[in-house]
């Protein structure tokens, strides 16, 4: 069970970032251990298809694990937000001009809460950039540096989580992401 | 960000798209408005673009059409009469007991998906259309022949078999193709817009030579009547229009010369002497990419083999999965199912690299989840590292070294 952090910041994820912890095969505990007030809308949580591929398949089709409906509910880390203002819901329709709606479910969470958006899409890093104030982001291999980085773990078992990622996940981090040098280096040990 | 973000749409595309996503739904607007708690009267002026929609009642619009907000907002407007003159290229006599209105709207959104990728990524389709032919007047069996020599020869093909025909007619004719599932009865179906060009829609539920031959005929009918829409049925009726009768015929001697097929059929009866064989017929129908049965046909109509010859195979039940099996005449290019085209595919990819498509984007016009649209970046960009992914917006050759 997660401490009780109510002065720490808010981080609403979007699915890019929830699928990446996923396939890493330590989503509880990675959500456990960060220093924020973790969350997703409840558009994310309802809508979004959280499709990992099964390890080992190296030929198409891919056989694919689909997180189970109710176990993003069931995370006692997780907060699920739904929308409560008008400003909430103007916020929404305002960011689904330009992203998807589970996308802009979060970026306009984030805005109209003050939080952080924990994302890996380029473009909505652009537009939580550009924003006056910018929205803060945090980037997949920000939040496992964090966790490795807490728990001290071995680096076997680094590795291992970066690998799940990259082939559960299919997710490379970009070059000019944060904490690319430090992934390539683990990931490639 | 202001108190609507709505006011900065234009309410004129936004106005039809609910109009188009309320008769997909087959609502009146009154029973729209029933549903919203609304008066029929500001569905009308919602849908003149005479109100604005506030945001709560474009997120409840989206609920109750079952579509996203994203997806009403971002969509250009609908081509005007796409959709409504495809329904009327229904012929009377169809055998029709099903909403075809859902596959019709579906293959407008791609239609729109492709336009606006190539908008994002600015290249348009270039269309490289011949004059439109007329064949009043003329045997539909002759004009298809003629029509499909002259056809290769403008497109350079010279006499061998079309392999990549869905690749030809999109990059060397700028025709935009996709595969959608049908209903099993219709083979494809054509539409015209000023904006998209020629748009052509093959039953993927067919199978891959079935499905050329689809193309080509589909292919056969923007070449005599570009303007026209067309949905066509699988039909075995004997009194077939002569429009009709040209596109299958054009389809047959496009796919088939009927000099490079003469040629290979020739140099096959050469090598047996003792003549022909069932293999050899299965192998010909491989090396074009085309049902047994076709080839059969063909070689028929051009008194290569006795009239009647597939009608003999078929009576002797010759099983031609089994055939090609022992003959292992598989190929990656007899498991086309690819819904979008290599090029729609880069394009979707180049976009989500530049940034201008997010990955919810990119999975939604790819027809696909996250993780599909995943696989399909990495495998359309992989430059062989892990993570080393070609930047296809990136240009060749900068300026100072052109």
């Amino acid at each position: 069970m997660s401490e009780e952090r109510p002065e720490s910041p808010l981080l609403l994820f979007d699915a890019c970032c929830l699928i990446n912890l996923f396939a890493s095969g330590r989503i509880e505990e990675i959500l456990d251990c960060l220093p924020f007030r973790c969350a997703t809308s409840r558009l994310v949580a309802s809508r979004e298809v959280l499709a990992i591929a099964v390890e080992g398949a190296a030929t198409e089709p891919l056989g694919r694990e689909v997180m189970p409906p109710g176990r993003l509910e069931s995370m006692s880390n997780l907060a699920l937000l739904d929308f409560e203002t008008d400003q909430e819901l103007a916020g929404f329709v305002g960011f689904a001009l330009e992203l998807d709606d589970g996308e802009a479910s979060v970026c306009s969470l984030a805005v109209a809460r003050g939080g952080g958006v924990a994302t890996d899409d380029r473009k909505a890093l652009r537009i939580m950039g550009g924003l006056t104030p910018p929205v803060p982001t945090v980037q997949t291999p920000e939040l496992l540096y964090e966790w490795v980085e807490r728990l001290k773990l071995p680096e076997a078992e680094i590795r291992s989580a970066l690998r799940q990622v990259q082939r559960r996940g299919r997710f490379y981090p970009r070059v000019d992401a944060p904490r690319f040098e430090w992934w390539e280096t683990f990931s490639q040990r | 960000m202001t108190d609507n973000p709505l006011a900065a749409v234009d309410p004129r595309g936004l106005a039809a798209r609910v109009r188009e996503a309320r008769e997909a739904r087959g609502w009146t607007q009154q029973e729209l408005g029933d549903r919203l708690g609304m008066a029929r009267t500001t569905i009308v002026a919602i849908e003149k673009a005479e109100r604005r929609l506030k945001p709560r009642e474009l997120i409840e619009l989206a609920r109750l059409f079952g579509r996203s907000v994203s997806e009403l907002l971002q969509r250009s407007s609908p081509p005007e009469g796409f959709s409504v003159q495809l329904r009327s290229a229904l012929p009377v006599s169809a055998p029709v007991d099903y909403d075809l209105v859902p596959y019709i709207e579906e293959f407008q959104h791609r239609c729109e998906d492709y336009l606006r990728l190539e908008e994002i990524c600015r290249v348009p389709l270039r269309r490289r259309y011949p004059p439109e032919y007329d064949i009043q007047g003329v045997d539909a069996d002759q004009a298809a022949e003629d029509l499909a020599a002259a056809e290769r020869s403008r497109l350079d093909l010279g006499e061998g078999p079309l392999l990549s025909l869905r690749d030809l007619l999109e990059t060397d004719v700028g025709l935009r193709v996709f595969q959608l599932n049908l209903p099993s009865k219709i083979a494809g179906m054509f539409a015209f817009a000023a904006s998209f060009g020629g748009c052509i829609a093959i039953n993927l539920r067919h199978p891959v030579e079935r499905r050329r031959m689809s193309l080509a005929h589909e292919y056969g009918h923007f070449l005599i009547a570009r303007f026209r829409f067309e949905i066509t049925f699988e039909s075995r009726y004997e009194r077939r229009p002569s429009a009709e009768r040209f596109a299958e015929a054009f389809a047959r001697a496009f796919l088939m010369p009927a000099s490079g097929v003469r040629r290979r059929f020739l140099e096959h009866e050469r090598e047996r002497p003792q003549g022909i064989t069932y293999g050899d017929l299965c192998r010909l129908a491989h090396s074009y990419l085309v049902s047994l049965e076709a080839i059969t046909r063909r070689l028929e109509e051009l008194r290569l083999i006795p009239l009647g010859t597939w009608e003999r195979l078929r009576q002797e039940r010759f099983r031609v999965d089994e055939a090609r099996h022992i003959l292992d005449l598989e190929s990656a290019a007899h498991t086309d199912d690819a819904p979008f085209s290599p090029r729609y595919i880069a394009l979707a990819v180049e976009a989500w690299q530049l940034g201008e498509l997010s990955e919810g984007q990119l999975a939604q016009i790819l027809r696909v989840d996250r993780l599909g649209a995943r696989e399909l970046a990495l495998a359309a960009a992989e430059g062989g590292d892990q993570g080393a992914v070609v930047n296809f917006g990136a240009p060749l050759l900068s300026s100072g070294t052109r």
